[in-house]
């Protein structure tokens, strides 16, 4: 009874054992297929380089492909450091066997002069009428009339088909400005 | 250590007492704040009385609406039995608190009148006199929002006017003047007056309906409908009432508090217009509260986010 126990024990031990190395096995040429894609520093946003990264053109699947031999230099030609541009990002990691390809632009902010816009001539107008109420101010006082800006708002979404694209038009039209008042009655 | 957890209790209500000012606790009284009220009971138990001059009009039917009990006329006397057969056929709803929108005729007399003309409809009451005939009402307090307000309290005509006090206000009592009877006293009456602190000239804005929100007009013709009125066009708000309404932490009140001085103050045009827009903001908040908008289905609205973005991407 006892030598059963000792051999069922052993084998599965050694059946352990087996899977094991294989596991190991299997997930050290997972990692060898890994691209180390070069990114920028965080901080300085220079290209710090990395292992073999990818040129330019050369699809992932490619690169995938040469790496596929365990423990084999990569079989594309290193990427000469890319410090033209300039600024902030993330590093770009990707695993496994696919790979996204991620574009990042970076650009740097500048002052665009925006062309006043041009009333936009849809099919439907909104128009709000504000009422401009003239008030005969009695009093000798010194009257601060709040300005309010009235602005016109108008959507037309055109209604969504298979073949129509969903197109969304949003104008804003400033009308006129008018002065909000109300009429006074004095309690004397 | 019992005595150290009573003083502490004291202690505790004083600080609280103190925070409450007396308008506060005056409008308390007179006018409870109810946080899930109504836009149609917003009024309940608070009667209005307008001067037609001072009114626009179906001004009343906007103050119906939101619950009011509303009197427009140029007879004090019609004003007075409004008020009695109001009470008598609402006595769930009956009017406890009473604001007057009417002149003061430089605190010489509460006066409603049709127009300036003095051929005009007319008539004025002294304080004391209304004092006696709506406490058998039910009435209880009373918020004078006249020019003036506190003149009028003078002893020398709180019980009768004055008709020959040489003001040019005071324009002809074409129907009448209504004084306190003779063996009235005043010390036995339990209505509060109450007037504004500071004596100046009150004013009265004149909106439209058009600048309420649709939920609010809507909410509006729902409660006129109810109560068998048309829904109003237009409505005449007092500075004072709105900061009532809007518990206003510059509004001060004085009860039964007499003043000599004549004042000719008046209030700038521009803290009308902002009260006016406060006041338009706290009752589109109490019909959005109350009509509150529906959602849109939720799987309607994931279909169509995607092909919008992808929309604006193409552009």
């Amino acid at each position: 009874m006892n030598s059963t126990r000792k051999t069922l024990l052993s084998l599965c031990s050694a059946l352990l054992l087996t899977f094991g190395v294989y596991a190991c096995k299997s997930s050290s040429s997972t990692s060898t297929t890994d691209v180390n894609t070069a990114g920028l520093n965080n901080s300085t946003g220079a290209y710090v380089g990395g292992s073999a990264m990818p040129g330019t053109g050369v699809s992932s699947d490619n690169t995938t492909e040469a790496n596929s031999r365990v423990g084999g230099r990569e079989n594309v030609q290193a990427a000469t450091a890319d410090t033209s541009y300039s600024g902030t990002g993330q590093t770009l990691v990707t695993s496994g066997q696919k790979t996204t390809t991620t574009t990042t632009t970076y650009s740097t902010p500048t002052v665009v002069a925006t062309a006043p816009v041009e009333p936009n001539t849809t099919t439907e107008i909104v128009t709000t009428t504000p009422v401009v109420t003239t008030t005969p101010v009695v009093t000798t006082t010194e009257v601060t009339t709040p300005t309010v800006t009235e602005t016109t708002t108008t959507e037309t979404t055109a209604p969504m088909t298979s073949s129509v694209q969903e197109s969304t038009t949003t104008t804003t039209t400033p009308t006129e400005t008018t002065t909000t008042t109300h009429r006074r009655m004095h309690k004397d | 250590m019992r005595r150290s957890i009573l003083i502490v209790i004291a202690f505790a209500f004083a600080a609280r007492l103190q925070a409450i000012t007396p308008t506060e606790y005056l409008l308390a009284k007179a006018w409870p704040y109810e946080p899930k009220t109504k836009i149609a009971e917003t009024g309940r138990g608070v009667g209005i009385v307008f001067s037609p001059d001072l009114s626009v009009p179906g001004n009343c039917r906007f103050y119906q609406s939101l619950g009011f009990a509303c009197f427009e006329d140029a007879d004090w006397d019609a004003v007075l039995s409004g008020i009695r057969t109001y009470n008598i056929l609402y006595p769930e709803r009956a009017i406890r608190t009473l604001i007057l929108e009417t002149h003061g005729t430089n605190g010489n007399g509460l006066k409603l009148q049709q127009s300036y003309d003095p051929a005009a409809d007319r008539s004025y009451i002294s304080v004391g006199a209304l004092q006696e005939r709506v406490e058998p009402d039910g009435v209880r307090y009373i918020v004078i929002s006249a020019c003036n307000s506190r003149r009028l309290l003078r002893p020398a005509i709180y019980r009768a006017l004055d008709p020959y006090n040489g003001d040019k206000l005071f324009l002809p009592a074409t129907l009448g003047i209504i004084n306190a009877s003779e063996d009235w006293d005043p010390e036995r009456s339990r209505i509060v007056v109450a007037t504004p602190a500071t004596s100046h000239i009150e004013q009265t804005l004149a909106g439209t309906l058009r600048e309420l929100s649709p939920t609010t007009r809507r909410a509006l013709t729902v409660s006129a409908r109810a109560l068998g009125i048309e829904p109003p066009k237009q409505f005449a708000v007092s500075e004072m009432f709105m900061q009532m309404l809007l518990r206003d932490s510059t509004l001060e009140l004085a009860t039964n508090e007499s003043i000599d001085q004549l004042s000719r103050d008046m209030t700038p045009d521009s803290r009308g217009e902002k009260l006016f827009r406060s006041f338009v903001k706290y009752v589109d908040h109490l019909s959005a509260r109350e009509y509150p908008k529906k959602k849109a289905p939720v799987t309607k609205r994931a279909a169509k986010t995607p092909a919008s973005k992808s929309a604006s991407v193409r552009r």
